[in-house]
């Protein structure tokens, strides 16, 4: 892991992140947000939506890819990185999500450098769950 | 003024992102990279999506319909949050489309230390039944 600021060149892909998610661990993470709709947290009550069950927190799944970022980026991530994302599909209890990104681009503005990645994160059935672009300052006062 | 017309203010209140706050965010989304940063010594910072996460809170505290759905976010981190730091967040409704028996409504968010320094801001889209987005 990158923790420091680093000036060194972008790697082509991100470290992949796999997580298996529960009606447990979405819950854990409704109450850790405050997020407590019941679309997430009351089986009872999402099996009647036509969801017909309860999904998972899109900020959820979209930590995951953060977690990528953090992984190849550190404390630049954390304080100079940006998402800009589409929620395509929900993701459930029982399901596995894979979150990756791959290099797009390297862009130099104002005298800094920026790395932007296409990132994304599937299902155990490959359907895309969220996709879209991180960017991220490789460099920083 | 109602609760998604185009220009309401939104308060979505103060956080104080303590070491217990990070650490259950840390195991809710089994997030150990952070973790280990936070540890190696770099300092103990907040995730970004935790922070991010105040406004999903603060707007499923909106009264919404059960099937309101995030379809599209976008956030930039302008600065690293330091574990302890208290956080204000507040948003905008800065659009509002019907389309038939949708709404599309955007909101733009922000959140500010106690200097008041920005550390987070975005947008978020929420696809809502028409009627809800009144």
């Amino acid at each position: 892991m990158s923790a420091a600021r680093s000036t060194g060149a972008p790697p082509a892909e991100l470290p992949v992140v796999t997580k298996t998610l529960t009606q447990e661990s979405i819950e854990l993470y409704g109450r850790a947000s405050g997020d407590l709709n019941p679309l997430h947290m009351k089986p009872e009550i999402a099996g009647k939506s036509r969801f017909e069950g309860t999904i998972a927190h899109g900020m959820l799944v979209l930590a995951f890819i953060s977690e990528a970022m953090t992984k190849a980026f550190g404390l630049n991530w954390l304080g100079s990185g940006s998402l800009n994302v589409k929620m395509r599909n929900v993701a459930r209890p029982g399901d596995t999500v894979t979150a990756s990104g791959s290099l797009k681009s390297v862009k130099e503005r104002d005298g800094r450098t920026s790395a932007i990645y296409a990132v994304e994160a599937r299902n155990q059935r490959d359907e895309v769950l969220i996709s879209g672009d991180a960017e991220v300052s490789l460099s920083k006062e | 003024m109602g609760a998604f017309d185009v220009g309401r203010e939104l308060d979505f209140g103060t956080v104080i992102f303590d070491e217990g706050t990070v650490a259950r965010y840390l195991t809710a989304v089994q997030d150990e990279t952070l973790t280990e940063l936070n540890t190696s010594g770099a300092g103990a910072w907040v995730p970004p999506l935790a922070v991010a996460a105040q406004f999903s809170k603060g707007v499923s505290e909106m009264d919404l319909p059960l099937e309101a759905l995030h379809t599209g976010q976008e956030m930039d981190f302008l600065n690293p949050v330091p574990v302890g730091s208290e956080v204000h967040c507040t948003g905008r409704v800065t659009s509002n489309r019907q389309r038939g028996d949708i709404a599309l409504v955007q909101l733009e968010f922000e959140a500010r230390g106690n200097a008041g320094d920005l550390l987070v801001q975005g947008k978020t889209t929420l696809l809502l039944p028409a009627g809800a987005a009144v």
